[in-house]
Protein backbone atom coordinates (compact mmCIF):
# COMPACT_ATOMS: atom_id res chain seq x y z
CA UNK A 1 0.00 0.00 0.00
CA UNK A 2 1.08 3.26 -0.86
CA UNK A 3 0.08 6.36 1.23
CA UNK A 4 0.94 10.06 0.70
CA UNK A 5 0.37 12.40 3.26
CA UNK A 6 0.57 16.46 2.79
CA UNK A 7 2.64 16.40 0.27
CA UNK A 8 4.29 20.26 -0.35
CA UNK A 9 6.41 20.70 -3.64
CA UNK A 10 7.56 23.85 -4.72
CA UNK A 11 10.33 25.11 -6.94
CA UNK A 12 12.14 28.28 -7.39
CA UNK A 13 10.56 30.33 -10.12
CA UNK A 14 12.32 33.37 -11.91
CA UNK A 15 10.29 35.47 -9.31
CA UNK A 16 10.28 35.90 -5.78
CA UNK A 17 7.69 33.45 -5.60
CA UNK A 18 8.45 29.92 -6.18
CA UNK A 19 6.38 27.75 -8.02
CA UNK A 20 4.07 25.42 -5.96
CA UNK A 21 3.78 22.24 -7.99
CA UNK A 22 2.25 20.01 -4.94
CA UNK A 23 -0.01 21.55 -2.57
CA UNK A 24 -1.11 19.25 0.31
CA UNK A 25 -1.70 16.14 -1.53
CA UNK A 26 -3.31 12.74 0.08
CA UNK A 27 -3.31 9.47 -1.44
CA UNK A 28 -4.27 6.05 -0.61
CA UNK A 29 -3.06 3.48 -3.30
CA UNK A 30 -4.28 0.06 -1.85
CA UNK A 31 -1.77 -3.11 -2.78
CA UNK A 32 -2.92 -4.31 -6.27
CA UNK A 33 -4.50 -1.37 -7.53
CA UNK A 34 -4.21 0.40 -10.71
CA UNK A 35 -4.90 4.39 -10.58
CA UNK A 36 -5.07 6.45 -13.65
CA UNK A 37 -3.84 10.30 -13.42
CA UNK A 38 -5.09 13.07 -15.33
CA UNK A 39 -4.86 16.75 -15.64
CA UNK A 40 -4.11 19.71 -17.52
CA UNK A 41 -0.52 20.66 -18.33
CA UNK A 42 1.53 22.09 -15.49
CA UNK A 43 -1.20 20.29 -12.95
CA UNK A 44 1.57 18.34 -11.44
CA UNK A 45 1.45 14.99 -12.06
CA UNK A 46 5.02 14.35 -13.04
CA UNK A 47 5.69 16.25 -9.93
CA UNK A 48 3.67 13.97 -7.85
CA UNK A 49 5.47 10.70 -9.46
CA UNK A 50 9.21 11.89 -8.98
CA UNK A 51 8.20 12.85 -5.72
CA UNK A 52 7.28 9.20 -4.99
CA UNK A 53 10.18 7.82 -6.66
CA UNK A 54 12.60 10.16 -4.47
CA UNK A 55 14.24 12.36 -7.81
CA UNK A 56 14.40 15.33 -5.70
CA UNK A 57 13.42 16.06 -1.98
CA UNK A 58 10.11 17.15 -0.78
CA UNK A 59 9.23 20.42 1.42
CA UNK A 60 6.67 18.96 3.39
CA UNK A 61 4.67 15.33 4.24
CA UNK A 62 5.28 11.69 4.22
CA UNK A 63 4.99 8.91 1.41
CA UNK A 64 5.04 5.69 3.04
CA UNK A 65 5.07 2.50 1.16
CA UNK A 66 3.84 -0.82 2.42
CA UNK A 67 3.92 0.71 5.96
CA UNK A 68 7.76 1.94 5.52
CA UNK A 69 8.31 5.81 5.87
CA UNK A 70 10.55 6.47 2.65
CA UNK A 71 10.11 10.04 2.37
CA UNK A 72 13.94 10.49 2.90
CA UNK A 73 15.12 7.64 1.42
CA UNK A 74 17.58 8.52 -1.23
CA UNK A 75 15.85 7.76 -4.99
CA UNK A 76 18.26 5.13 -5.91
CA UNK A 77 17.46 3.10 -2.50
CA UNK A 78 13.84 3.66 -3.25
CA UNK A 79 14.80 1.84 -6.87
CA UNK A 80 14.74 -1.24 -4.93
CA UNK A 81 11.09 -1.14 -5.06
CA UNK A 82 9.29 1.17 -7.00
CA UNK A 83 9.58 0.30 -11.13
CA UNK A 84 9.82 3.50 -13.27
CA UNK A 85 8.43 3.75 -17.16
CA UNK A 86 9.14 7.72 -18.86
CA UNK A 87 7.64 9.62 -21.52
CA UNK A 88 10.69 9.44 -23.53
CA UNK A 89 11.17 6.13 -24.90
CA UNK A 90 15.25 7.29 -24.75
CA UNK A 91 15.26 7.63 -21.20
CA UNK A 92 14.62 4.02 -19.62
CA UNK A 93 16.98 1.92 -21.69
CA UNK A 94 20.95 2.34 -22.23
CA UNK A 95 21.41 2.95 -25.90
CA UNK A 96 25.35 2.00 -26.33
CA UNK A 97 24.43 -1.28 -24.82
CA UNK A 98 22.86 -4.48 -25.44
CA UNK A 99 18.96 -5.76 -25.10
CA UNK A 100 20.42 -8.63 -23.10
CA UNK A 101 22.87 -6.13 -20.95
CA UNK A 102 20.15 -3.69 -20.15
CA UNK A 103 17.73 -6.38 -18.97
CA UNK A 104 20.40 -8.24 -16.64
CA UNK A 105 20.91 -4.80 -15.24
CA UNK A 106 17.11 -4.38 -14.33
CA UNK A 107 17.17 -8.68 -13.40
CA UNK A 108 19.48 -7.18 -10.57
CA UNK A 109 17.66 -4.45 -9.81
CA UNK A 110 18.05 -2.47 -6.02
CA UNK A 111 20.96 -5.65 -5.26
CA UNK A 112 24.30 -5.36 -4.68
CA UNK A 113 26.49 -4.62 -7.92
CA UNK A 114 29.84 -6.91 -7.09
CA UNK A 115 32.19 -8.46 -9.84
CA UNK A 116 31.22 -11.65 -10.61
CA UNK A 117 30.24 -12.12 -14.45
CA UNK A 118 26.62 -9.93 -15.43
CA UNK A 119 25.16 -12.79 -18.05
CA UNK A 120 25.01 -15.95 -17.19
CA UNK A 121 23.57 -18.81 -19.26
CA UNK A 122 20.52 -19.33 -16.95
CA UNK A 123 20.25 -15.72 -17.09
CA UNK A 124 20.15 -15.36 -20.64
CA UNK A 125 17.73 -17.87 -20.90
CA UNK A 126 14.99 -16.72 -18.73
CA UNK A 127 15.47 -13.17 -20.10
CA UNK A 128 14.91 -14.85 -23.64
CA UNK A 129 11.93 -16.20 -22.03
CA UNK A 130 10.44 -13.32 -20.51
CA UNK A 131 11.52 -11.39 -23.97
CA UNK A 132 9.66 -13.87 -25.93
CA UNK A 133 6.03 -13.02 -23.58
CA UNK A 134 6.58 -9.47 -25.32
CA UNK A 135 5.78 -10.91 -28.78
CA UNK A 136 8.06 -8.65 -30.48
CA UNK A 137 10.64 -11.00 -31.52
CA UNK A 138 13.15 -8.93 -29.17
CA UNK A 139 14.66 -12.76 -27.87
CA UNK A 140 16.29 -13.14 -31.34
CA UNK A 141 17.88 -9.57 -30.61
CA UNK A 142 19.60 -10.29 -27.34
CA UNK A 143 23.16 -8.93 -28.73
CA UNK A 144 21.77 -5.66 -30.61
CA UNK A 145 22.21 -2.15 -28.92
CA UNK A 146 19.24 -0.99 -27.85
CA UNK A 147 19.72 2.17 -29.98
CA UNK A 148 18.86 0.48 -32.52
CA UNK A 149 15.64 -0.26 -32.06
CA UNK A 150 12.50 1.30 -32.76
CA UNK A 151 10.82 3.89 -29.95
CA UNK A 152 8.01 1.18 -28.99
CA UNK A 153 10.41 -1.44 -29.06
CA UNK A 154 12.64 0.36 -26.39
CA UNK A 155 9.56 1.44 -24.45
CA UNK A 156 8.46 -2.28 -24.18
CA UNK A 157 11.71 -3.28 -23.60
CA UNK A 158 11.25 -0.60 -20.07
CA UNK A 159 7.96 -1.83 -19.38
CA UNK A 160 9.64 -5.18 -18.84
CA UNK A 161 12.58 -4.38 -17.08
CA UNK A 162 10.46 -2.17 -14.65
CA UNK A 163 7.59 -4.81 -14.00
CA UNK A 164 10.16 -8.08 -14.14
CA UNK A 165 11.60 -8.21 -10.46
CA UNK A 166 7.75 -7.88 -9.46
CA UNK A 167 8.33 -4.05 -7.29
CA UNK A 168 6.51 -2.93 -5.04
CA UNK A 169 5.15 -0.25 -6.80
CA UNK A 170 5.07 0.63 -11.12
CA UNK A 171 5.24 4.50 -12.02
CA UNK A 172 3.96 5.19 -15.43
CA UNK A 173 3.97 8.89 -16.25
CA UNK A 174 2.30 9.09 -19.91
CA UNK A 175 4.43 6.74 -21.29
CA UNK A 176 2.91 5.78 -24.86
CA UNK A 177 2.24 9.81 -25.42
CA UNK A 178 5.49 9.75 -27.72
CA UNK A 179 4.80 6.59 -29.75
CA UNK A 180 2.64 6.49 -32.50
CA UNK A 181 -1.36 5.00 -31.70
CA UNK A 182 -0.82 1.67 -32.91
CA UNK A 183 2.35 1.55 -30.83
CA UNK A 184 0.88 3.27 -27.98
CA UNK A 185 -2.03 0.45 -28.11
CA UNK A 186 0.32 -2.27 -28.33
CA UNK A 187 2.30 -1.26 -25.26
CA UNK A 188 -0.88 -0.73 -23.40
CA UNK A 189 -2.27 -3.52 -23.98
CA UNK A 190 1.24 -4.82 -22.80
CA UNK A 191 0.97 -2.64 -19.65
CA UNK A 192 -2.30 -3.83 -19.11
CA UNK A 193 -0.93 -7.78 -19.02
CA UNK A 194 1.70 -7.06 -16.95
CA UNK A 195 0.12 -5.32 -14.13
CA UNK A 196 -2.62 -8.17 -14.19
CA UNK A 197 -0.05 -10.48 -14.48
CA UNK A 198 1.73 -9.57 -11.37
CA UNK A 199 -0.59 -7.90 -9.80
CA UNK A 200 1.63 -4.79 -9.66
CA UNK A 201 0.07 -1.55 -7.58
CA UNK A 202 0.61 1.07 -10.32
CA UNK A 203 0.28 4.72 -10.46
CA UNK A 204 -0.35 5.75 -14.36
CA UNK A 205 -0.34 9.21 -15.58
CA UNK A 206 -1.99 9.85 -18.96
CA UNK A 207 -3.50 12.24 -21.06
CA UNK A 208 -6.44 10.64 -22.62
CA UNK A 209 -9.41 10.57 -20.61
CA UNK A 210 -10.81 7.39 -22.40
CA UNK A 211 -7.20 5.25 -21.10
CA UNK A 212 -7.76 7.08 -18.03
CA UNK A 213 -11.51 5.49 -17.19
CA UNK A 214 -11.42 2.56 -18.82
CA UNK A 215 -7.75 1.29 -17.51
CA UNK A 216 -7.32 0.38 -13.68
CA UNK A 217 -9.43 0.82 -11.26
CA UNK A 218 -9.39 4.45 -9.51
CA UNK A 219 -8.95 7.52 -11.42
CA UNK A 220 -7.53 11.00 -9.91
CA UNK A 221 -7.91 13.94 -11.35
CA UNK A 222 -5.00 16.76 -10.65
CA UNK A 223 -5.15 21.01 -11.10
CA UNK A 224 -2.90 23.27 -10.07
CA UNK A 225 -0.67 20.77 -7.47
CA UNK A 226 -3.70 19.60 -5.83
CA UNK A 227 -5.89 16.40 -6.38
CA UNK A 228 -9.42 17.74 -7.10
CA UNK A 229 -11.37 14.49 -8.20
CA UNK A 230 -11.14 10.70 -6.70
CA UNK A 231 -13.43 8.44 -8.12
CA UNK A 232 -13.67 4.44 -8.19
CA UNK A 233 -15.86 1.35 -8.18
CA UNK A 234 -19.36 1.83 -9.67
CA UNK A 235 -19.60 5.35 -9.63
CA UNK A 236 -16.52 5.04 -11.89
CA UNK A 237 -17.58 2.64 -13.94
CA UNK A 238 -20.53 4.99 -14.83
CA UNK A 239 -18.43 7.77 -15.53
CA UNK A 240 -17.97 8.49 -19.40
CA UNK A 241 -15.41 11.09 -20.83
CA UNK A 242 -17.67 13.53 -21.52
CA UNK A 243 -18.63 13.71 -17.48
CA UNK A 244 -15.17 13.86 -16.71
CA UNK A 245 -15.05 16.54 -19.18
CA UNK A 246 -17.49 18.50 -17.54
CA UNK A 247 -16.15 17.95 -14.13
CA UNK A 248 -12.57 19.24 -15.31
CA UNK A 249 -14.17 22.31 -17.27
CA UNK A 250 -16.41 22.60 -13.86
CA UNK A 251 -13.13 22.36 -11.82
CA UNK A 252 -11.42 24.93 -13.70
CA UNK A 253 -14.15 27.51 -14.00
CA UNK A 254 -14.41 27.72 -10.10
CA UNK A 255 -10.32 28.64 -10.33
CA UNK A 256 -11.55 31.12 -13.03
CA UNK A 257 -14.48 32.58 -10.86
CA UNK A 258 -11.93 32.66 -7.70
CA UNK A 259 -9.18 34.66 -9.98
CA UNK A 260 -11.67 37.06 -10.55
CA UNK A 261 -13.16 37.40 -7.48
CA UNK A 262 -9.23 38.02 -6.09
CA UNK A 263 -8.60 40.76 -9.01
CA UNK A 264 -12.05 42.53 -7.57
CA UNK A 265 -10.95 42.61 -4.16
CA UNK B 1 65.30 -0.24 -40.76
CA UNK B 2 65.58 -3.04 -37.97
CA UNK B 3 62.83 -3.85 -35.49
CA UNK B 4 65.78 -2.74 -32.86
CA UNK B 5 65.23 1.31 -34.20
CA UNK B 6 61.45 0.80 -33.28
CA UNK B 7 61.36 -1.26 -30.25
CA UNK B 8 62.01 1.41 -27.97
CA UNK B 9 58.48 3.43 -29.67
CA UNK B 10 56.45 0.44 -29.12
CA UNK B 11 57.98 0.02 -25.36
CA UNK B 12 56.92 3.68 -25.20
CA UNK B 13 53.48 2.80 -26.85
CA UNK B 14 52.17 -0.01 -25.09
CA UNK B 15 53.82 1.49 -21.31
CA UNK B 16 51.67 4.89 -22.22
CA UNK B 17 48.45 2.48 -23.30
CA UNK B 18 47.88 1.68 -19.66
CA UNK B 19 47.68 4.91 -19.09
CA UNK B 20 45.12 5.37 -22.37
CA UNK B 21 43.31 2.34 -20.95
CA UNK B 22 42.83 5.17 -17.92
CA UNK B 23 41.73 7.52 -20.25
CA UNK B 24 39.27 5.46 -21.75
CA UNK B 25 37.45 3.88 -18.66
CA UNK B 26 36.50 8.05 -17.89
CA UNK B 27 36.41 9.93 -21.68
CA UNK B 28 34.60 6.27 -23.35
CA UNK B 29 33.26 5.05 -20.52
CA UNK B 30 32.05 7.11 -17.98
CA UNK B 31 31.79 10.11 -20.77
CA UNK B 32 33.81 12.43 -18.54
CA UNK B 33 36.30 14.04 -19.38
CA UNK B 34 38.47 13.88 -16.61
CA UNK B 35 42.07 16.49 -16.86
CA UNK B 36 42.90 14.59 -13.28
CA UNK B 37 45.24 12.57 -15.45
CA UNK B 38 47.52 15.34 -15.99
CA UNK B 39 48.04 15.30 -12.39
CA UNK B 40 47.87 11.60 -11.31
CA UNK B 41 50.45 10.41 -14.15
CA UNK B 42 53.55 11.79 -12.29
CA UNK B 43 52.20 11.65 -9.20
CA UNK B 44 52.72 7.89 -9.77
CA UNK B 45 56.17 8.43 -11.19
CA UNK B 46 56.56 10.74 -7.68
CA UNK B 47 55.39 7.81 -5.39
CA UNK B 48 57.19 5.30 -7.15
CA UNK B 49 60.79 7.13 -7.17
CA UNK B 50 60.06 8.66 -3.51
CA UNK B 51 59.62 5.19 -2.60
CA UNK B 52 61.98 3.50 -4.53
CA UNK B 53 64.99 5.78 -3.58
CA UNK B 54 64.23 5.48 -0.15
CA UNK B 55 64.78 1.39 -0.13
CA UNK B 56 61.59 0.15 -0.67
CA UNK B 57 60.92 -2.89 -3.15
CA UNK B 58 60.02 -1.48 -7.01
CA UNK B 59 56.94 -3.33 -6.88
CA UNK B 60 55.77 -2.30 -3.78
CA UNK B 61 56.96 1.08 -4.78
CA UNK B 62 54.63 0.56 -8.07
CA UNK B 63 51.53 -0.56 -6.57
CA UNK B 64 51.58 1.88 -4.07
CA UNK B 65 52.01 4.48 -7.10
CA UNK B 66 48.51 3.25 -8.04
CA UNK B 67 46.90 3.91 -4.67
CA UNK B 68 47.57 6.88 -5.11
CA UNK B 69 46.98 7.40 -8.10
CA UNK B 70 42.61 5.95 -6.75
CA UNK B 71 43.04 8.50 -4.50
CA UNK B 72 43.55 11.40 -6.86
CA UNK B 73 41.07 9.99 -8.96
CA UNK B 74 38.51 10.04 -5.47
CA UNK B 75 39.06 13.26 -4.71
CA UNK B 76 38.20 14.62 -8.26
CA UNK B 77 34.92 12.16 -8.07
CA UNK B 78 33.90 13.60 -4.54
CA UNK B 79 35.03 17.16 -5.78
CA UNK B 80 32.25 16.00 -8.84
CA UNK B 81 29.66 14.61 -7.50
CA UNK B 82 28.95 15.70 -3.82
CA UNK B 83 30.56 18.98 -4.04
CA UNK B 84 28.84 19.93 -7.44
CA UNK B 85 32.08 21.35 -9.17
CA UNK B 86 31.65 21.09 -13.26
CA UNK B 87 33.83 17.82 -14.09
CA UNK B 88 36.68 19.55 -16.39
CA UNK B 89 37.32 21.93 -13.55
CA UNK B 90 37.12 19.04 -10.81
CA UNK B 91 39.70 17.84 -12.71
CA UNK B 92 41.52 20.81 -13.23
CA UNK B 93 41.59 21.56 -9.45
CA UNK B 94 43.33 18.27 -8.49
CA UNK B 95 45.65 18.39 -11.17
CA UNK B 96 46.93 21.69 -10.19
CA UNK B 97 46.76 21.02 -6.32
CA UNK B 98 48.72 17.49 -7.66
CA UNK B 99 51.13 19.71 -8.74
CA UNK B 100 52.61 21.03 -4.89
CA UNK B 101 51.92 16.91 -3.74
CA UNK B 102 53.83 15.70 -6.56
CA UNK B 103 56.76 18.01 -5.52
CA UNK B 104 56.19 17.47 -1.89
CA UNK B 105 56.90 14.11 -2.47
CA UNK B 106 59.71 13.97 -4.45
CA UNK B 107 61.13 16.24 -2.45
CA UNK B 108 62.62 18.09 -5.40
CA UNK B 109 61.91 18.77 -9.11
CA UNK B 110 63.77 15.34 -10.78
CA UNK B 111 64.37 12.24 -8.99
CA UNK B 112 67.15 9.81 -10.96
CA UNK B 113 67.24 6.51 -10.61
CA UNK B 114 70.16 5.34 -12.48
CA UNK B 115 71.47 3.66 -10.33
CA UNK B 116 68.62 1.99 -8.29
CA UNK B 117 67.49 -0.99 -8.17
CA UNK B 118 63.87 -1.10 -9.93
CA UNK B 119 61.31 -3.32 -11.68
CA UNK B 120 63.32 -3.05 -14.85
CA UNK B 121 66.82 -4.00 -13.49
CA UNK B 122 65.03 -6.97 -11.52
CA UNK B 123 64.03 -7.89 -14.76
CA UNK B 124 67.04 -7.83 -16.53
CA UNK B 125 68.82 -9.69 -13.64
CA UNK B 126 66.29 -12.57 -13.42
CA UNK B 127 65.74 -13.05 -17.27
CA UNK B 128 69.26 -11.86 -18.45
CA UNK B 129 69.15 -13.99 -21.68
CA UNK B 130 65.97 -12.89 -23.09
CA UNK B 131 65.96 -10.32 -26.18
CA UNK B 132 63.61 -7.45 -26.49
CA UNK B 133 62.97 -8.24 -22.53
CA UNK B 134 60.96 -4.95 -22.17
CA UNK B 135 59.65 -5.18 -24.84
CA UNK B 136 57.61 -8.44 -23.72
CA UNK B 137 57.20 -7.22 -20.40
CA UNK B 138 55.20 -4.24 -21.28
CA UNK B 139 53.33 -6.45 -23.87
CA UNK B 140 52.14 -8.75 -21.46
CA UNK B 141 51.45 -6.17 -18.76
CA UNK B 142 49.61 -4.24 -21.00
CA UNK B 143 47.28 -7.06 -22.33
CA UNK B 144 47.06 -8.47 -18.98
CA UNK B 145 45.65 -4.83 -17.82
CA UNK B 146 43.16 -4.93 -20.99
CA UNK B 147 42.13 -8.16 -20.35
CA UNK B 148 41.01 -7.22 -16.86
CA UNK B 149 39.49 -4.12 -17.83
CA UNK B 150 37.50 -5.98 -20.73
CA UNK B 151 36.45 -8.84 -17.79
CA UNK B 152 35.65 -5.75 -15.57
CA UNK B 153 33.36 -3.85 -17.51
CA UNK B 154 30.89 -7.14 -18.12
CA UNK B 155 30.66 -7.70 -14.50
CA UNK B 156 27.34 -6.60 -12.60
CA UNK B 157 29.74 -3.14 -11.19
CA UNK B 158 31.29 -2.85 -14.54
CA UNK B 159 27.83 -2.63 -16.80
CA UNK B 160 26.54 -0.55 -14.09
CA UNK B 161 29.46 1.61 -14.43
CA UNK B 162 28.98 1.73 -18.24
CA UNK B 163 25.33 2.58 -17.91
CA UNK B 164 26.13 5.77 -15.54
CA UNK B 165 28.39 6.57 -18.62
CA UNK B 166 25.11 6.22 -20.79
CA UNK B 167 22.05 6.82 -18.90
CA UNK B 168 22.26 8.00 -15.35
CA UNK B 169 18.32 8.28 -15.13
CA UNK B 170 18.05 4.62 -16.43
CA UNK B 171 20.67 2.96 -14.04
CA UNK B 172 19.83 5.44 -10.88
CA UNK B 173 15.61 3.88 -11.39
CA UNK B 174 16.94 0.50 -11.29
CA UNK B 175 18.87 0.81 -7.84
CA UNK B 176 22.09 1.84 -8.35
CA UNK B 177 23.98 4.83 -6.95
CA UNK B 178 25.75 6.90 -9.85
CA UNK B 179 27.96 9.03 -7.60
CA UNK B 180 28.93 6.24 -6.33
CA UNK B 181 29.95 4.62 -10.07
CA UNK B 182 31.60 8.01 -11.15
CA UNK B 183 34.11 8.05 -8.27
CA UNK B 184 34.89 4.18 -8.70
CA UNK B 185 35.58 4.86 -12.36
CA UNK B 186 37.53 7.74 -11.97
CA UNK B 187 39.67 5.76 -8.95
CA UNK B 188 40.23 3.32 -11.22
CA UNK B 189 41.18 5.63 -14.46
CA UNK B 190 43.49 7.18 -12.17
CA UNK B 191 45.13 3.97 -10.76
CA UNK B 192 46.07 2.88 -14.28
CA UNK B 193 47.31 6.66 -15.29
CA UNK B 194 49.00 6.34 -11.93
CA UNK B 195 50.83 2.82 -12.45
CA UNK B 196 51.42 3.88 -15.83
CA UNK B 197 53.63 6.88 -14.59
CA UNK B 198 55.28 4.47 -12.38
CA UNK B 199 56.49 2.10 -14.99
CA UNK B 200 57.59 5.56 -16.92
CA UNK B 201 59.41 6.69 -14.35
CA UNK B 202 61.30 3.12 -13.52
CA UNK B 203 61.86 2.80 -17.28
CA UNK B 204 63.24 6.13 -18.39
CA UNK B 205 65.50 6.28 -15.14
CA UNK B 206 63.88 9.12 -13.19
CA UNK B 207 60.83 11.01 -11.91
CA UNK B 208 60.11 14.75 -12.94
CA UNK B 209 57.51 17.25 -11.59
CA UNK B 210 56.86 18.24 -15.28
CA UNK B 211 56.35 14.48 -16.74
CA UNK B 212 52.93 15.03 -16.28
CA UNK B 213 51.87 18.21 -18.88
CA UNK B 214 50.17 16.92 -21.74
CA UNK B 215 49.53 13.32 -20.56
CA UNK B 216 46.01 13.74 -20.89
CA UNK B 217 45.81 15.36 -24.77
CA UNK B 218 48.59 11.84 -25.67
CA UNK B 219 45.52 9.45 -23.87
CA UNK B 220 43.09 11.10 -25.65
CA UNK B 221 44.75 11.00 -28.99
CA UNK B 222 45.64 7.26 -28.36
CA UNK B 223 42.08 6.88 -27.89
CA UNK B 224 40.41 8.30 -30.84
CA UNK B 225 43.40 7.09 -32.73
CA UNK B 226 41.90 3.42 -31.57
CA UNK B 227 38.39 3.90 -32.33
CA UNK B 228 39.63 5.35 -35.90
CA UNK B 229 41.40 1.78 -36.96
CA UNK B 230 39.07 -0.77 -34.80
CA UNK B 231 35.48 0.27 -34.59
CA UNK B 232 34.26 0.12 -31.02
CA UNK B 233 31.51 -2.27 -31.61
CA UNK B 234 32.61 -4.38 -28.43
CA UNK B 235 34.40 -3.71 -25.14
CA UNK B 236 36.68 -5.77 -26.05
CA UNK B 237 37.90 -4.01 -30.02
CA UNK B 238 37.22 -0.61 -27.50
CA UNK B 239 40.22 -1.09 -25.25
CA UNK B 240 42.14 -2.95 -27.76
CA UNK B 241 41.56 0.34 -30.11
CA UNK B 242 43.32 2.37 -26.92
CA UNK B 243 45.89 0.18 -26.52
CA UNK B 244 46.72 -0.18 -30.44
CA UNK B 245 46.14 3.79 -30.67
CA UNK B 246 49.34 4.45 -27.90
CA UNK B 247 51.58 2.32 -29.89
CA UNK B 248 50.40 3.70 -33.00
CA UNK B 249 50.68 7.38 -31.51
CA UNK B 250 54.09 6.70 -30.53
CA UNK B 251 54.93 5.28 -33.66
CA UNK B 252 53.76 8.40 -35.74
CA UNK B 253 56.15 10.43 -33.33
CA UNK B 254 58.83 8.57 -34.09
CA UNK B 255 58.62 9.14 -37.61
CA UNK B 256 58.00 12.43 -37.57
CA UNK B 257 60.86 13.15 -35.75
CA UNK B 258 62.81 11.29 -38.07
CA UNK B 259 61.71 13.19 -40.57
CA UNK B 260 62.73 16.41 -39.17
CA UNK B 261 59.95 17.93 -36.61
CA UNK B 262 61.04 19.41 -33.77
CA UNK B 263 60.79 17.90 -30.72
CA UNK B 264 59.24 20.82 -29.74
CA UNK B 265 56.70 20.90 -31.68
CA UNK B 266 55.12 17.82 -30.80
CA UNK B 267 52.36 18.83 -28.52
CA UNK B 268 50.75 21.46 -30.73
CA UNK B 269 51.11 18.39 -33.25
CA UNK B 270 49.18 16.20 -30.91
CA UNK B 271 46.31 18.98 -30.12
CA UNK B 272 46.25 19.41 -33.83
CA UNK B 273 45.11 15.96 -34.19
CA UNK B 274 42.98 15.69 -31.38
CA UNK B 275 41.36 18.65 -32.60
CA UNK B 276 41.01 17.63 -36.05
CA UNK B 277 39.60 13.85 -34.79
CA UNK B 278 36.80 15.11 -31.99
CA UNK B 279 35.77 17.67 -34.95
CA UNK B 280 35.99 15.37 -37.94
CA UNK B 281 32.11 14.16 -37.65
CA UNK B 282 30.50 17.94 -37.45
CA UNK B 283 33.00 19.26 -40.16
CA UNK B 284 31.77 16.50 -42.63
CA UNK B 285 28.59 17.04 -41.48
CA UNK B 286 28.66 21.25 -42.47
CA UNK B 287 30.23 19.54 -45.54
CA UNK B 288 27.99 17.34 -46.49
CA UNK B 289 24.92 19.98 -45.73
CA UNK B 290 26.63 22.31 -48.38
CA UNK B 291 26.51 20.08 -50.92
CA UNK B 292 23.24 19.14 -50.54
CA UNK B 293 22.60 22.55 -50.69
CA UNK B 294 24.27 23.81 -53.98
CA UNK B 295 22.07 20.26 -55.58
CA UNK B 296 19.39 22.06 -54.00
CA UNK B 297 20.24 25.19 -56.02
CA UNK B 298 20.61 23.78 -59.16
CA UNK B 299 17.33 22.08 -59.02
CA UNK B 300 15.48 25.05 -57.97
CA UNK B 301 16.30 26.64 -61.08
CA UNK B 302 14.33 24.20 -63.05
CA UNK B 303 11.72 23.27 -60.46
CA UNK B 304 10.87 26.69 -58.75
CA UNK B 305 10.88 29.01 -62.19
CA UNK B 306 7.65 31.00 -63.11
CA UNK B 307 4.27 29.89 -63.79
CA UNK B 308 4.76 26.20 -61.73
CA UNK B 309 1.19 25.99 -60.10
CA UNK B 310 -0.41 24.81 -56.72
CA UNK B 311 -1.29 21.55 -55.28
CA UNK B 312 -4.91 20.63 -57.07
N1 LIG C 1 12.46 20.64 -11.91
C1 LIG C 1 11.60 21.67 -11.94
N2 LIG C 1 12.05 22.93 -11.73
C2 LIG C 1 11.19 23.97 -11.75
N3 LIG C 1 9.89 23.86 -11.96
C3 LIG C 1 9.38 22.63 -12.17
C4 LIG C 1 10.21 21.48 -12.18
N4 LIG C 1 9.45 20.39 -12.42
C5 LIG C 1 8.19 20.85 -12.56
N5 LIG C 1 8.14 22.19 -12.41
C6 LIG C 1 6.94 23.03 -12.46
O1 LIG C 1 5.97 22.43 -11.63
C7 LIG C 1 4.69 22.46 -12.24
C8 LIG C 1 4.14 21.06 -12.39
O2 LIG C 1 4.89 20.37 -13.39
P1 LIG C 1 4.66 18.86 -13.77
O3 LIG C 1 4.54 18.05 -12.55
O4 LIG C 1 5.73 18.49 -14.73
O5 LIG C 1 3.26 18.93 -14.53
P2 LIG C 1 2.51 17.81 -15.35
O6 LIG C 1 1.20 17.63 -14.65
O7 LIG C 1 2.28 18.38 -16.71
O8 LIG C 1 3.32 16.59 -15.38
C9 LIG C 1 4.87 23.16 -13.57
O9 LIG C 1 4.51 24.52 -13.41
C10 LIG C 1 6.33 23.04 -13.84
O10 LIG C 1 6.78 24.15 -14.58
MG1 LIG D 1 4.26 15.54 -16.96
Amino acid sequence: MLEIRHLCKAFPAGGLTPKIALQDVNLTVPTGSFVTIIGSNGAGKSTLLNAVAGVFPVDRGCVMLNGKDITFLPEHRRAAFIGRVFQNPLQGTAASMTVEENLVMAWRRGERRGLRRGITAGLRRQIRDRLSQLGLGLEDRLHTAVGFLSGGQRQALTLLMATMTRPDLLLLDEHVAALDPNTAQQILYLTEKMVAEEGLTTLMVTHNMEHALRMGDTTIMMHEGEIVLNVKGTKRAAMTVHDLLNQFKRIRGEQLLDDRMLLAD
Amino acid sequence: MTFQIISGSLEQGLVYGIMALGVYLTFRVLNFADLTVDGSFPLGGAVAAALIVSGAPPLLATLAALLAGMLAGAVTGLLYTKLRIAGLLAGILTMTGLYSVNLRIMGRANIPLLRQETLFTQLHDTFANITYLDLLFFLLLALLIKLLLDAFLSTDFGMAMRATGDNPDMIRSLGVDTQAMVIAGLCLSNGLVALSGALVAQYQGFADAGMGIGTIVVGLASVIIGTGIIRPYTIFRATLGALLGAVIYRLAIFFALRMGLAPTDLRIMTAVLVIGALSAPTIKTIWAERVRMRRQAEENAVLCRKGVGDNA
